[in-house]
């Protein structure tokens, strides 16, 4: 079920009164969640729901396990057991077919040839979402930072809350289950400030990213006849498109939620406004950065081992960022073209860019963060790109600027290329000026503002053509 | 609990107050310019006399040159034309003329691979959509579509759903674009040979309730009506010819009259050279008789 579908805005009053008729009870209120959240997902595909009550199971088990546990040795091994079930059924079902490809690449170096027989599966819609929420409980009671819960209903409801189920934030336990132990009282104020965020989500999803989108498949479907300059076009459109596309989502769910009186992690803080890159990546999909900071990085000895034992760790961590967006060499690359970006920066100017990042930005801010976007539009065109080999070439076609730009900018893509413009200028317009706070619909003249909000939905939203969410496939 | 009621209570009271307000805008923009599309232009012509028409699909639009027809017969007539339209357009075409007191000579209708097709073309007919509350509009769409009534109930939802065709851009192209010649101006391909898959000729139903009205509309009007099929480079099946030839008043079959594939653009549609050929043999076959 996609938030932007007709269904949904059936779906969610309805979840939403009777949520709040059971407010007063607490245990029939998180089995309401728990179900309507199940429905909710297995609306895509009912069969995958076993999956994901498999891997909720599980992990309500070997938290309780790991808790009661005094020796440490056995605490490691079921962590161990935790942490392979739930990756090994990511691995499963998301990389076999790439891992196995990879293999018989490799072996193809050295002219030995390996046949393998693929599986055809279809992709569990956020699999990469739920299966790192739910092992953020387990780490945390390992690292005894949280109790286990004794309550089945309560952490299916964390689990499967399903504003953030199939494409985040990705949810921690120590933050997200304790809200779903205690009562929760309506608070207008708050439900009212969540309805808002979820049409600005909207609005970025349905106008900004999916009008953006028709141009970025037309550019990347032609990519080897398209010129450089293009290509930086293309490029550039993406990377609004997938950040208005999963931001979009991001607020749409936190919005939700907070109608709920439920509090869901930031997930994006304007990463566009950022002096370099390693600010972006502070401000980008921040559950999933945070996740892998706490996970894996800070675990592997983080910064505070020398120069090159910091690169090494930062390139495991966005090599592996890289490889949880999708089974695709070119998301490693992209993920490694990172580290380029981001060590440097960290290691020669450190302390000066985390005093900088905290100071609100200003207009003398403009050109290092026009510079951030140049870097990052650059390295999501290789995101974008349809196979391995295209995204080795892009590079090298956007070092090469040419001339033929103008002309292909008019005549190939006619009045859409300027309506995109207008639409990236306007997003950007649209948040600088309301950067100070957390979503651009709150403040001075916020009715006023939420009315033109919704008349750009109607007049300029995409509706012919329900566009999932980029982020669903991961 | 209450407060938040009123409040998004409101907020769906704005909601409607803006689509009916857009609603109102898109349609007027519509229905106020009569040169846009070519059911806009039959909507807008009132009491005009033709010598001839062509109605059709983008086999008739894209092959059939009336300004070289006009030159050379000093015959009145247009080429209406439309990228996908099927029968019903066309009977929703001449009713709408009709109905107008216009009045035409002669109707040159090609039929082929859209035969079996009487309900609406989702590509053609969504320019039929800012006049859903015109009753032969809603009457060719309500048999076979199930939202139909959504579409002319909900305020603004025809628009929303189809904002790439009449959304936004197309408002603002209703307010600035008011010529008539440039929309029927003939536009005939200019690739050569794009792909020749081959086209699905089979016969499907042995009735098509539009083309049996097309036919009593005409007699009714005394129209001399005329069905044709234009060159196609390759189809799956044949029978369609003996099929016409047998259920179809007046009909004339040009599917093989050109075989020289680079007068073709793919196995449907000829290219502007094809195109020039073929309109003189409608001439000389069909028109100077």
């Amino acid at each position: 079920m996609l938030f932007n579908s007709l269904v949904f805005m059936l779906f969610l009053p309805l979840v939403f009164t009777i949520y709040w008729a059971l407010a007063k009870q607490l245990r029939w209120q998180n089995l309401w969640i728990f179900a309507t959240s199940l429905f909710f997902y297995g609306w895509w595909d009912w069969r995958f729901l076993s999956l994901l009550i498999f891997t909720m199971t599980n992990d309500f088990l070997l938290g309780w396990w790991i808790d009661k546990t005094e020796n440490e040795r056995k605490r490691k091994w079921l962590l161990v057991f935790s942490i392979v079930s739930n990756i090994g059924v990511l691995c499963v079902f998301k990389y076999y077919n790439f891992f196995l490809q990879s293999w018989a690449d490799l072996w193809a170096l050295f002219d030995i040839k390996i046949s393998f027989s693929y599986w055809q599966m279809i992709l569990p819609i956020g699999i990469s979402f739920y299966t790192f929420h739910s092992l953020s409980y387990t780490i945390d009671i390992y690292r005894r930072k949280l109790q286990h819960t004794k309550d089945y209903i309560a952490f299916g409801a964390f689990i499967t809350f399903f504003p953030q189920l199939v494409a985040g934030p990705i949810a921690r336990a120590t933050q997200l289950l304790p809200q779903f132990m205690k009562p929760k009282k309506f608070d207008f104020t708050l439900a009212k400030d969540g309805f808002r965020q979820m049409l600005w989500g909207l609005f970025k999803k349905v106008v900004i990213a999916d009008t953006l989108a028709m141009f970025v498949d037309e550019i990347f479907s032609h990519q080897q006849q398209m010129p450089g300059s293009m290509m930086w076009l293309g490029s550039l459109y993406f990377a609004i498109q997938v950040y208005a596309d999963f931001s979009g989502y991001s607020d749409m769910a936190i919005g939700i939620a907070k109608m709920f009186s439920i509090s869901l992690m930031k997930n994006f803080s304007l990463p566009f406004f950022s002096n370099n890159m390693a600010e972006f990546w502070h401000k980008w999909h921040i559950s999933l950065s945070t996740w892998f900071r706490d996970y894996i990085y800070i675990p592997l000895g983080g910064s505070q081992k020398g120069k090159w034992k910091y690169i090494y760790n930062i390139s495991v961590v966005f090599a592996l960022s890289g490889l949880w967006h999708g089974p695709k060499w070119n998301y490693i690359w992209w993920g490694l073209l990172n580290v380029l970006y981001i060590a440097p920066v960290t290691l020669l100017f450190r302390a000066r860019n985390k005093e900088k990042s905290l100071q609100p930005k200003t207009y003398r801010d403009i050109p290092s963060m026009l510079f951030t976007l140049i870097l990052f539009t650059f390295s999501v065109g290789i995101f974008r790109t349809e196979s391995t080999h295209l995204a080795l070439s892009l590079p090298s076609k956007l070092l090469q600027f040419d001339i033929k730009f103008l002309t292909f900018f008019f005549d190939s893509i006619e009045r859409f290329a300027l309506e995109g413009l207008l639409f990236v200028v306007l997003l950007l317009f649209f948040e600088w000026i309301n950067r100070s706070k957390e979503h651009p619909l709150q403040g001075k003249y916020a009715e006023w503002k939420t009315i033109l909000i919704l008349g750009f939905i109607l007049l300029f939203g995409i509706f012919s053509d329900y566009k999932a969410f980029i982020y669903f496939q991961f | 609990m209450r407060a938040f009621i009123i409040y998004i209570a409101k907020w769906i009271l704005i909601l409607l107050v803006l689509a009916f307000a857009f609603d109102y805008i898109y349609t007027k923009s519509f229905t106020d310019n009569k040169s846009r599309s070519v059911y806009q232009i039959i909507r807008g012509m009132k009491k005009q006399k033709y010598d001839y028409i062509f109605l059709g699909s983008s086999r008739v639009k894209r092959h059939i040159n009336h300004q070289l027809i006009n030159k050379q017969t000093g015959l009145k007539g247009l080429n209406l034309g439309l990228s996908a339209a099927g029968p019903n357009e066309v009977l929703l075409y001449l009713e709408t003329f009709l109905a107008n007191q216009n009045s035409c000579k002669n109707i040159y209708i090609e039929i082929g691979d859209k035969w079996n097709q009487e309900y609406p073309d989702s590509l053609a007919s969504v320019y039929e959509l800012p006049f859903v509350h015109d009753t032969t509009v809603y009457n060719l769409f309500s048999p076979y579509d199930n939202n139909i009534s959504y579409k002319k109930n909900i305020p603004f939802y025809r628009y929303a759903i189809n904002s790439t065709k009449i959304g936004y851009r197309a408002v603002a192209a209703n307010l600035t674009d008011n010529n008539i010649q440039k929309t029927l101006k003939f536009r005939p391909y200019k690739e050569t040979l794009l792909n020749t898959k081959p086209i699905d000729t089979r016969i499907k139903i042995k009735h098509n309730i539009c083309i049996d009205r097309i036919i009593d509309l005409c007699k009714k009007h005394d129209i001399h009506l005329v069905f044709f099929t234009s060159p196609y480079l390759k189809v799956n099946d044949s029978e369609y010819k003996t099929f016409f030839k047998a259920n179809l008043p007046q009909y004339n079959d040009f599917s093989d009259a050109i075989t020289d594939s680079t007068c073709f653009r793919d196995a449907l549609h000829l290219n502007e050279k094809g195109a020039n050929r073929f309109t003189k043999m409608v001439v000389d076959s069909l028109m100077k008789k």
